[in-house]
């Protein structure tokens, strides 16, 4: 004990600038960095490197499929496969028609929201709620709402005598489609409204007042003032909000479940169905990392954007 | 003070031991008591559920050491859950089936090989009872993978309600009649209001278009696959004429209701109850669905007779056969008391049980024969008679996904996307290529 004693006392003596926080401080700032990344990248690596690489060595026929074997006919599949293309198209036309809905939906929601109004936390409010509605509850809602036969719209617009007969909404392609991207549009608008409106009150209002100076009426004012000061924030909601309708699922499965015909399969839904449905899972799990593939590209535009800000 | 402390030093003794006697017995008990969860779609249904879950209480009753958990499933969500599960290592230990997906079952290695089991109860003498026609479809290579519970033949269900309001004294027995009547029966009930009556709906819904067009497609004469399964039959007259039949009741007589694209079987119930519809293509479970919806509805007005037929066809025509079957996970850490519930539930008495509770035919033939409720009903002996001329669809595992490229077919050529010649083509490649990809 003793020895100990002088040891440690004669330690202290010879180097008096070690301390008790000697041993972090031998430790660098880039190992004490990836420490604290540590957990966040354990769960990073059970919740989604597990499932990528499982999904990955499913679409080569590796694994969990019934007799293990590599093999590419997936992919090869999935270039000649007509119901793929048309899903891939309809995929890409949905996202297209619903993220600008969302993206005029938003603005011209926002812009109003924005102002001075009387009881403003109200429309707040009230333009937020259709974003916590689960998007499957939003299909069927709108399934009610546009039933041919027992649905409010029908039944108003045939109380209205606006229409003799009863309406399909859901029963033609195109009618179909755009009962999708407007019920989605609908349900999804709020999410590019809040970053909008977010953006818009990062506008100082001097840049108003002197465009107002210079003449500038309110149509000028929006072209020269609030859309470029808009650009970064609409650049950021296009592309999350593109990522986030290439996985839309829940809604087109419960208002037309892909119909009528294949009208409204989009990638997901073909995904779903070969899966669950046929039982093909190698070739669900290629079709599911092609999307994934295509939504990481749809991604970069964002990852880029945010990189530069931080640098 | 010392004898209460003497008896108080007792007490907590003797009541060590009756807790230790308690939890020993309690114990043993816990370790011989084995539970087994049963799934079924038809327990998340009000009507089926009640004998099911009544058989289910008996079973326990009669075997102490066995608790059954019920698991209410979805149809639709049938496969998803037991797929899953089943992949995961987990699934109920015995579960329901239709004949749909029972190859991808035994392709998977999802159910056991029930062959020693039934060897045990006598082999094909405890078999004979049961339809041929089904057990065929149920025995893959030499084994026996599951144990039938009801079979279901699909009639043409008739509102004699709206029959005789039309004009009309009887079904129809050709298709000529059927798309006559159907073209009849379609109007407004009110003179110059919205037409809200209509003759016929085929429900394009996954659950309503899988079991009702085959049966349909098969009393044309058609089919879907070539007998070896090799090809695809889309293109064979008989099927052509029928796609074509119910692509003009749709979009040429208009006696379809709005909305059938994406309608399931049980719209299309809710408005034949709601004397809605004139025609329905369905099993005798109909019945008790209708009770159901509408608990004063008159049976007397309703009929259930065979599908139409072709003039010169009738002696070829025919429906098709479903069954539902009982299957044993092979996940499943209790086989022996799985197969005792399956064997416990097919028997006469829980059939008849069930029969009663929902109308659901018997899969054992001397049921069908001397219950005399089955006997005295309408709906089951017209079902009975016709059961030999049922045929189960074909089981391959592509059979889902065939169903699915005519279903998505249909329904484009019925809502305007594509002309009945397109539609035929697409279904025609797509099945042929499908089959293509599958041959050796």
């Amino acid at each position: 004990m003793e020895a100990a004693d002088t040891r440690g006392r004669g330690a202290m003596s010879t180097r008096p600038a070690r301390s008790a926080r000697q041993p972090t401080q031998l430790m660098s700032e880039s190992t004490k960095g990836m420490l604290f990344v540590l957990p966040a990248l354990a769960l990073l690596v059970v919740v989604l490197g597990f499932p990528l690489i499982g999904a990955m060595l499913q679409s080569v026929n590796l694994m969990w499929v019934d007799h293990p074997h590599f093999s590419l006919v997936p992919y090869r599949t999935l270039a000649r496969d007509p119901a793929f293309g048309h899903a891939l198209l309809i995929t890409f036309y949905y996202v297209v028609c619903s993220v600008a809905f969302h993206l005029v939906t938003g603005i011209c929601v926002a812009l109003p929201l924005n102002r001075d109004l009387p009881f403003k936390w109200v429309f707040r409010v009230a333009a937020l709620l259709p974003w916590t509605m689960p998007d499957a509850v939003a299909g069927m809602v709108w399934r009610f709402m546009l039933d041919p036969l027992s649905g409010f719209i029908n039944s108003l617009l045939l109380a209205l005598h606006v229409i003799v007969q009863p309406i399909d909404w859901l029963g033609t392609p195109h009618s179909a489609f755009a009962s999708v991207v407007i019920s989605e549009g609908w349900r999804a608008y709020p999410f590019v409204m809040l970053l909008l409106l977010a953006g818009l009150q990062a506008i100082p209002r001097t840049q108003y007042e002197a465009a107002e100076i210079d003449g500038a009426n309110r149509w000028q004012c929006f072209i020269h003032v609030t859309l470029p000061n808009l650009r970064t924030i609409l650049v950021i909601a296009l592309v999350l909000d593109t990522i986030s309708q290439c996985r839309v699922f829940g809604l087109i499965y419960t208002l037309t479940n892909g119909g009528p015909g294949d009208a409204t399969t989009v990638l997901p839904i073909l995904t779903y169905q070969e899966n669950f449905q046929f039982f093909n899972t190698a070739y669900a799990a290629a079709m599911a990392l092609t999307l994934a593939a295509i939504t990481f590209i749809v991604s970069l535009p964002y990852l880029r954007l945010t990189m530069r800000q931080r640098a | 003070m010392e004898r209460k402390f003497a008896r108080g030093g007792k007490t907590p003794w003797l009541l060590a031991v009756a807790v230790w006697i308690a939890a020993f017995g309690l114990g043993s008990a816990a370790r011989a008591q084995v539970t087994i969860v049963y799934g079924d779609w038809q327990l998340a249904e009000t009507v089926s559920s009640k004998p099911l879950l009544a058989n289910i209480k008996k079973f326990m009753e009669e075997n102490p050491g066995i608790t059954v958990t019920p698991q209410p499933v979805a149809q639709g969500s049938r496969d998803v859950l037991y797929g899953t599960g089943i992949r995961a290592g987990k699934g109920p230990d015995v579960f329901v089936l239709d004949q749909q997906p029972v190859t991808q079952y035994v392709d998977q290695n999802w159910i056991v090989d029930l062959s020693p089991y039934i060897a045990n109860e006598g082999g094909a003498k405890y078999l004979s009872d049961f339809y041929p026609a089904v057990m065929r479809t149920l025995a893959v290579g030499g084994k026996v993978y599951g144990i039938p519970n009801t079979v279901s033949i699909f009639l043409l269900f008739s509102n004699m309600t709206m029959l005789h309001a039309a004009g009309i004294a009887d079904p129809p027995k050709t298709w000529g009649e059927f798309r006559a009547d159907a073209i009849r029966l379609t109007k407004a009930s009110t003179p110059g209001g919205v037409i809200d009556q209509w003759g016929y709906a085929l429900p394009l819904q996954l659950t309503g278009f899988n079991s009702r067009f085959p049966p349909f497609l098969f009393s044309w004469g058609g089919n879907l696959v070539s007998p070896d399964f090799k090809h695809s039959a889309m293109n064979s007259p008989q099927t052509r004429a029928a796609f074509e039949f119910q692509v003009d009741l749709a979009t040429k007589d208009k006696v379809e209701p709005p909305g059938t694209v994406s309608m399931d079987f049980d719209q299309t119930r809710q408005l034949f109850a709601q004397n809605k519809l004139a025609f329905l293509f369905e099993p005798t479970s109909l019945v008790p669905n209708l009770q159901g919806i509408k608990p004063d509805i008159d049976l007397k007005q309703i009929r259930a007779t065979a599908l139409p037929f072709n003039p010169g066809e009738e002696a070829q025509s025919h429906t098709t056969l479903g069954y539902r079957a009982w299957f044993i996970n092979a996940n499943s850490a209790h086989k022996d008391e799985a197969w005792k519930l399956i064997k416990f539930m097919a028997d006469a008495d829980q059939v008849t049980t069930y029969y009663l509770g929902t109308a659901g035919l018997p899969a054992r033939i001397s049921v069908n024969f001397t219950l005399p409720q089955i006997l005295n009903d309408p709906f089951a002996t017209e079902s009975v008679a016709e059961i030999p001329r049922g045929e189960v669809a074909p089981q391959i595992r592509q059979w889902p996904q065939i169903l699915n490229f005519v279903r998505l077919n249909a329904s484009a050529a019925i809502s305007g996307s594509k002309t009945a010649d397109q539609a035929i083509a697409d279904a025609n490649a797509a099945i042929e290529s499908l089959l293509q990809q599958a041959a050796p």
